[in-house]
Protein backbone atom coordinates (compact mmCIF):
# COMPACT_ATOMS: atom_id res chain seq x y z
CA UNK A 1 0.00 0.00 0.00
CA UNK A 2 1.53 3.39 -1.06
CA UNK A 3 1.32 6.32 1.14
CA UNK A 4 -1.42 8.11 -1.18
CA UNK A 5 -3.51 5.38 -0.71
CA UNK A 6 -3.01 4.85 2.25
CA UNK A 7 -4.24 8.57 3.52
CA UNK A 8 -7.60 8.44 0.51
CA UNK A 9 -8.18 5.10 2.93
CA UNK A 10 -7.48 7.54 6.54
CA UNK A 11 -9.79 10.04 5.15
CA UNK A 12 -12.71 7.70 4.56
CA UNK A 13 -12.21 5.85 7.74
CA UNK A 14 -11.53 2.87 6.14
CA UNK A 15 -9.94 0.33 8.33
CA UNK A 16 -8.19 -2.73 6.87
CA UNK A 17 -5.03 -5.24 8.41
CA UNK A 18 -3.23 -4.03 4.90
CA UNK A 19 -3.72 0.16 6.25
CA UNK A 20 -2.54 -0.50 10.16
CA UNK A 21 0.67 -2.41 8.67
CA UNK A 22 1.43 0.72 7.00
CA UNK A 23 1.03 2.63 9.84
CA UNK A 24 3.41 0.35 11.66
CA UNK A 25 6.00 1.07 9.41
CA UNK A 26 5.48 5.00 8.18
CA UNK A 27 6.01 7.24 10.65
CA UNK A 28 4.67 10.98 8.14
CA UNK A 29 0.68 8.22 7.54
CA UNK A 30 0.61 7.96 11.66
CA UNK A 31 1.08 10.82 11.83
CA UNK A 32 -1.77 12.31 9.55
CA UNK A 33 -3.58 9.57 11.21
CA UNK A 34 -3.38 10.89 14.86
CA UNK A 35 -4.09 14.19 13.29
CA UNK A 36 -7.19 12.94 11.80
CA UNK A 37 -8.60 10.51 14.69
CA UNK A 38 -8.07 13.87 17.01
CA UNK A 39 -9.88 16.19 14.72
CA UNK A 40 -12.81 13.31 14.55
CA UNK A 41 -13.08 13.48 18.25
CA UNK A 42 -13.27 17.62 18.12
CA UNK A 43 -15.13 17.81 15.39
CA UNK A 44 -17.98 15.49 16.95
CA UNK A 45 -17.27 17.88 20.14
CA UNK A 46 -18.25 20.78 18.63
CA UNK A 47 -21.55 19.47 17.18
CA UNK A 48 -22.37 18.84 21.41
CA UNK A 49 -21.90 22.75 21.77
CA UNK A 50 -24.45 25.64 22.26
CA UNK A 51 -23.93 28.70 20.28
CA UNK A 52 -25.60 31.77 21.88
CA UNK A 53 -28.95 32.15 20.44
CA UNK A 54 -30.05 35.87 19.22
CA UNK A 55 -31.77 38.54 21.75
CA UNK A 56 -34.67 38.83 20.16
CA UNK A 57 -37.84 36.91 20.49
CA UNK A 58 -38.13 33.60 18.84
CA UNK A 59 -40.41 34.73 15.97
CA UNK A 60 -38.54 36.42 13.33
CA UNK A 61 -39.65 40.24 12.72
CA UNK A 62 -40.08 41.32 8.73
CA UNK A 63 -37.72 43.65 7.94
CA UNK A 64 -39.12 46.69 7.70
CA UNK A 65 -38.78 47.64 4.58
CA UNK A 66 -41.30 44.68 3.94
CA UNK A 67 -43.91 45.40 6.80
CA UNK A 68 -43.74 49.46 6.41
CA UNK A 69 -44.09 49.49 2.25
CA UNK A 70 -47.11 46.87 2.77
CA UNK A 71 -48.66 49.43 5.38
CA UNK A 72 -47.98 52.43 3.18
CA UNK A 73 -49.95 50.46 0.48
CA UNK A 74 -52.73 49.26 2.60
CA UNK A 75 -53.23 52.96 3.98
CA UNK A 76 -53.05 54.26 0.56
CA UNK A 77 -55.62 51.69 -0.69
CA UNK A 78 -58.08 52.24 2.14
CA UNK A 79 -58.08 55.83 1.66
CA UNK A 80 -58.77 55.09 -2.07
CA UNK A 81 -61.83 53.57 -1.71
CA UNK A 82 -63.06 56.15 1.13
CA UNK A 83 -62.37 58.78 -1.66
CA UNK A 84 -64.26 56.38 -4.42
CA UNK A 85 -67.44 55.28 -2.46
CA UNK A 86 -68.18 58.94 -1.50
CA UNK A 87 -71.84 60.12 -1.75
CA UNK A 88 -72.23 62.91 -4.16
CA UNK A 89 -72.39 66.30 -1.94
CA UNK A 90 -75.86 67.29 -2.45
CA UNK A 91 -76.36 70.77 -3.78
CA UNK A 92 -76.97 73.28 -0.43
CA UNK A 93 -79.86 75.43 -0.37
CA UNK A 94 -80.72 78.03 1.70
CA UNK A 95 -84.57 79.19 2.10
CA UNK A 96 -85.15 82.76 2.07
CA UNK A 97 -88.52 84.05 2.51
CA UNK A 98 -89.52 87.27 0.52
CA UNK A 99 -92.93 89.16 -0.09
CA UNK A 100 -93.80 89.21 -3.93
CA UNK A 101 -94.96 92.93 -3.80
CA UNK A 102 -96.65 92.68 -7.61
CA UNK A 103 -95.74 91.48 -10.67
CA UNK A 104 -94.91 94.16 -13.85
CA UNK A 105 -95.85 92.71 -17.23
CA UNK A 106 -93.42 93.12 -19.70
CA UNK A 107 -92.24 90.72 -22.85
CA UNK A 108 -91.14 88.58 -20.17
CA UNK A 109 -92.70 88.45 -16.47
CA UNK A 110 -90.85 90.68 -14.13
CA UNK A 111 -91.24 89.61 -10.33
CA UNK A 112 -90.79 92.07 -7.92
CA UNK A 113 -89.60 91.08 -4.74
CA UNK A 114 -88.19 92.62 -1.15
CA UNK A 115 -85.33 90.79 -0.11
CA UNK A 116 -84.88 90.65 3.86
CA UNK A 117 -82.68 92.71 5.31
CA UNK A 118 -80.79 89.46 7.20
CA UNK A 119 -79.97 86.62 5.16
CA UNK A 120 -79.60 83.61 6.99
CA UNK A 121 -75.81 82.88 7.11
CA UNK A 122 -74.09 80.27 4.26
CA UNK A 123 -72.82 77.35 5.05
CA UNK A 124 -69.23 77.35 3.57
CA UNK A 125 -69.32 74.48 0.94
CA UNK A 126 -65.69 72.98 0.19
CA UNK A 127 -67.56 72.29 -3.15
CA UNK A 128 -67.16 74.27 -6.33
CA UNK A 129 -70.67 73.53 -7.51
CA UNK A 130 -72.61 76.73 -7.47
CA UNK A 131 -74.62 77.78 -4.67
CA UNK A 132 -78.43 77.62 -5.44
CA UNK A 133 -80.65 79.75 -3.18
CA UNK A 134 -84.57 79.07 -3.03
CA UNK A 135 -86.87 81.53 -2.59
CA UNK A 136 -89.93 81.06 -1.01
CA UNK A 137 -92.63 83.12 -1.89
CA UNK A 138 -96.46 83.94 0.01
CA UNK A 139 -97.96 82.13 -3.54
CA UNK A 140 -97.02 78.17 -2.60
CA UNK A 141 -97.39 77.76 -6.26
CA UNK A 142 -94.26 80.32 -6.40
CA UNK A 143 -90.88 79.02 -5.54
CA UNK A 144 -87.67 80.93 -6.78
CA UNK A 145 -84.35 79.10 -7.17
CA UNK A 146 -81.34 81.46 -7.24
CA UNK A 147 -78.15 80.04 -8.54
CA UNK A 148 -74.79 82.02 -6.78
CA UNK A 149 -71.46 81.22 -8.32
CA UNK B 1 -55.06 20.45 12.32
CA UNK B 2 -54.58 16.95 11.58
CA UNK B 3 -54.73 17.68 8.15
CA UNK B 4 -51.49 19.84 8.62
CA UNK B 5 -49.95 17.55 10.88
CA UNK B 6 -49.86 14.60 8.08
CA UNK B 7 -48.62 17.16 5.63
CA UNK B 8 -45.59 18.29 7.29
CA UNK B 9 -45.09 15.01 9.19
CA UNK B 10 -45.07 16.68 12.56
CA UNK B 11 -45.65 14.56 15.85
CA UNK B 12 -48.53 15.94 18.04
CA UNK B 13 -47.60 16.22 21.68
CA UNK B 14 -49.68 15.24 25.07
CA UNK B 15 -52.47 17.37 24.23
CA UNK B 16 -52.82 16.11 20.47
CA UNK B 17 -52.32 19.66 19.08
CA UNK B 18 -49.26 19.89 16.22
CA UNK B 19 -46.12 22.34 17.75
CA UNK B 20 -46.23 25.51 16.66
CA UNK B 21 -43.92 27.92 14.85
CA UNK B 22 -42.41 29.01 18.48
CA UNK B 23 -42.18 25.25 19.45
CA UNK B 24 -40.72 23.84 15.84
CA UNK B 25 -37.69 27.05 16.51
CA UNK B 26 -37.00 26.49 19.53
CA UNK B 27 -36.54 22.68 19.00
CA UNK B 28 -34.74 22.93 16.35
CA UNK B 29 -33.41 26.81 16.97
CA UNK B 30 -29.61 25.27 18.12
CA UNK B 31 -29.41 22.64 15.47
CA UNK B 32 -29.40 25.57 12.86
CA UNK B 33 -27.73 27.91 15.09
CA UNK B 34 -24.77 25.46 15.33
CA UNK B 35 -24.68 24.47 11.57
CA UNK B 36 -24.99 28.11 10.72
CA UNK B 37 -21.94 28.96 12.70
CA UNK B 38 -19.84 26.22 11.87
CA UNK B 39 -20.03 27.04 8.23
CA UNK B 40 -19.96 30.96 8.68
CA UNK B 41 -17.58 30.95 11.49
CA UNK B 42 -18.63 33.87 13.89
CA UNK B 43 -21.60 34.06 16.23
CA UNK B 44 -23.51 37.05 14.81
CA UNK B 45 -24.02 35.96 10.95
CA UNK B 46 -24.53 32.39 12.39
CA UNK B 47 -27.75 34.29 14.20
CA UNK B 48 -28.76 36.35 11.30
CA UNK B 49 -28.66 33.21 8.82
CA UNK B 50 -30.75 31.71 11.70
CA UNK B 51 -33.30 34.41 11.52
CA UNK B 52 -33.23 33.79 7.31
CA UNK B 53 -33.87 30.33 7.96
CA UNK B 54 -36.97 30.68 10.56
CA UNK B 55 -38.48 33.63 8.66
CA UNK B 56 -38.44 30.95 5.53
CA UNK B 57 -39.74 28.25 7.64
CA UNK B 58 -42.50 30.40 8.95
CA UNK B 59 -43.77 31.26 5.20
CA UNK B 60 -43.16 27.90 3.87
CA UNK B 61 -44.73 25.49 7.26
CA UNK B 62 -47.95 24.54 5.40
CA UNK B 63 -46.20 23.36 2.16
CA UNK B 64 -43.23 21.24 3.61
CA UNK B 65 -44.46 17.63 3.58
CA UNK B 66 -42.38 16.18 5.82
CA UNK B 67 -40.09 16.34 9.10
CA UNK B 68 -38.65 19.49 8.76
CA UNK B 69 -35.21 18.71 10.19
CA UNK B 70 -33.74 17.94 6.84
CA UNK B 71 -35.66 20.65 5.00
CA UNK B 72 -34.06 22.89 7.78
CA UNK B 73 -30.46 21.80 7.05
CA UNK B 74 -30.90 22.13 3.91
CA UNK B 75 -32.28 25.71 4.15
CA UNK B 76 -29.30 26.28 6.67
CA UNK B 77 -26.84 25.52 4.18
CA UNK B 78 -28.09 27.45 0.86
CA UNK B 79 -28.60 30.67 3.48
CA UNK B 80 -25.03 30.25 4.46
CA UNK B 81 -23.66 29.83 1.41
CA UNK B 82 -25.42 32.75 0.22
CA UNK B 83 -24.26 34.60 3.59
CA UNK B 84 -20.58 33.59 2.64
CA UNK B 85 -20.65 34.25 -0.69
CA UNK B 86 -21.50 37.72 0.69
CA UNK B 87 -18.69 38.04 3.48
CA UNK B 88 -15.72 39.35 3.12
CA UNK B 89 -13.08 37.27 4.91
CA UNK B 90 -9.81 39.43 5.37
CA UNK B 91 -6.29 37.23 5.87
CA UNK B 92 -5.84 36.39 9.13
CA UNK B 93 -9.17 37.01 10.80
CA UNK B 94 -9.53 34.24 12.64
CA UNK B 95 -13.33 33.60 13.37
CA UNK B 96 -14.28 34.73 16.87
CA UNK B 97 -15.14 31.54 19.01
CA UNK B 98 -18.15 31.71 22.28
CA UNK B 99 -17.19 30.04 25.65
CA UNK B 100 -17.45 26.75 25.78
CA UNK B 101 -18.37 24.85 29.12
CA UNK B 102 -15.11 22.15 28.95
CA UNK B 103 -14.57 18.96 30.71
CA UNK B 104 -10.98 20.42 32.77
CA UNK B 105 -7.96 23.35 32.19
CA UNK B 106 -6.41 19.90 31.64
CA UNK B 107 -7.38 18.30 28.18
CA UNK B 108 -9.22 22.19 27.33
CA UNK B 109 -6.46 24.18 25.65
CA UNK B 110 -5.74 21.33 23.58
CA UNK B 111 -8.81 20.45 22.57
CA UNK B 112 -9.80 24.48 22.11
CA UNK B 113 -6.69 25.13 20.53
CA UNK B 114 -7.36 22.53 17.74
CA UNK B 115 -11.15 23.18 17.60
CA UNK B 116 -10.05 27.16 16.92
CA UNK B 117 -7.65 25.67 14.14
CA UNK B 118 -10.38 23.15 13.14
CA UNK B 119 -12.78 26.89 12.59
CA UNK B 120 -10.21 28.24 10.56
CA UNK B 121 -9.81 25.44 8.75
CA UNK B 122 -13.84 25.54 7.57
CA UNK B 123 -13.49 28.71 6.32
CA UNK B 124 -10.74 27.85 3.92
CA UNK B 125 -12.50 24.90 2.38
CA UNK B 126 -14.85 24.70 -0.38
CA UNK B 127 -18.93 25.22 0.39
CA UNK B 128 -19.65 22.10 -1.05
CA UNK B 129 -16.83 20.40 1.00
CA UNK B 130 -17.28 22.33 3.88
CA UNK B 131 -20.87 21.82 4.20
CA UNK B 132 -20.55 17.90 4.05
CA UNK B 133 -18.13 17.86 6.34
CA UNK B 134 -20.24 20.23 8.71
CA UNK B 135 -23.36 17.63 8.38
CA UNK B 136 -21.27 14.65 8.66
CA UNK B 137 -18.58 14.78 11.12
CA UNK B 138 -20.40 17.82 13.16
CA UNK B 139 -23.70 17.28 12.89
CA UNK B 140 -23.03 13.11 12.94
CA UNK B 141 -25.98 13.28 10.54
CA UNK B 142 -25.66 9.61 8.28
CA UNK B 143 -24.53 10.19 4.52
CA UNK B 144 -27.33 9.25 3.05
CA UNK B 145 -29.12 11.82 4.99
CA UNK B 146 -26.17 14.44 4.19
CA UNK B 147 -26.72 13.35 -0.01
CA UNK B 148 -30.42 14.37 0.90
CA UNK B 149 -29.83 17.82 1.86
CA UNK B 150 -27.31 18.70 -0.28
CA UNK B 151 -28.95 16.93 -3.61
CA UNK B 152 -26.06 14.60 -4.42
CA UNK B 153 -25.26 11.16 -4.42
CA UNK B 154 -23.72 9.39 -1.63
CA UNK B 155 -20.51 8.43 -3.06
CA UNK B 156 -20.05 12.45 -3.56
CA UNK B 157 -20.52 13.27 0.02
CA UNK B 158 -17.96 10.59 1.04
CA UNK B 159 -15.41 11.93 -1.56
CA UNK B 160 -16.15 15.24 -0.23
CA UNK B 161 -16.08 14.64 3.32
CA UNK B 162 -12.39 12.50 2.63
CA UNK B 163 -11.01 15.72 0.90
CA UNK B 164 -12.26 17.87 2.94
CA UNK B 165 -10.82 15.57 6.31
CA UNK B 166 -7.48 15.54 4.49
CA UNK B 167 -7.37 19.42 3.87
CA UNK B 168 -8.25 20.62 7.97
CA UNK B 169 -5.80 17.79 9.33
CA UNK B 170 -3.03 18.66 6.78
CA UNK B 171 -4.22 22.77 8.35
CA UNK B 172 -4.43 21.83 11.42
CA UNK B 173 -0.67 20.43 10.89
CA UNK B 174 0.16 23.27 9.44
CA UNK B 175 -0.93 26.01 11.86
CA UNK B 176 -0.26 24.25 14.81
Amino acid sequence: MTCGECEVRMAAGEISAALEEHLGGCDECRGLWDELQANRHALRAMGLETVPAPATPTRPTLPWWKWSSAAAALVLSAAGAWFASRPPKPPQIVSVDVNVTGVVQHEAPVVKAKIPDRIPALIPVASTEPLKVKMLTPDPDVVIYWLVD
Amino acid sequence: MHALVGEIGLTLDETGSAPSFDELVLRHQQRVLRTAYRLLGRVEDAQDAAQEVFLRLLKNLHRIDRDPQAWLYRVTVNVCNDHFRRLTIFPGEAPREHADPGPGPDGLLALEERKRLLMQGLQTLPERERAAVVLRDIEGLPTREVAAILGVEEVTVRSQVSTARLKLAKHVRRMS
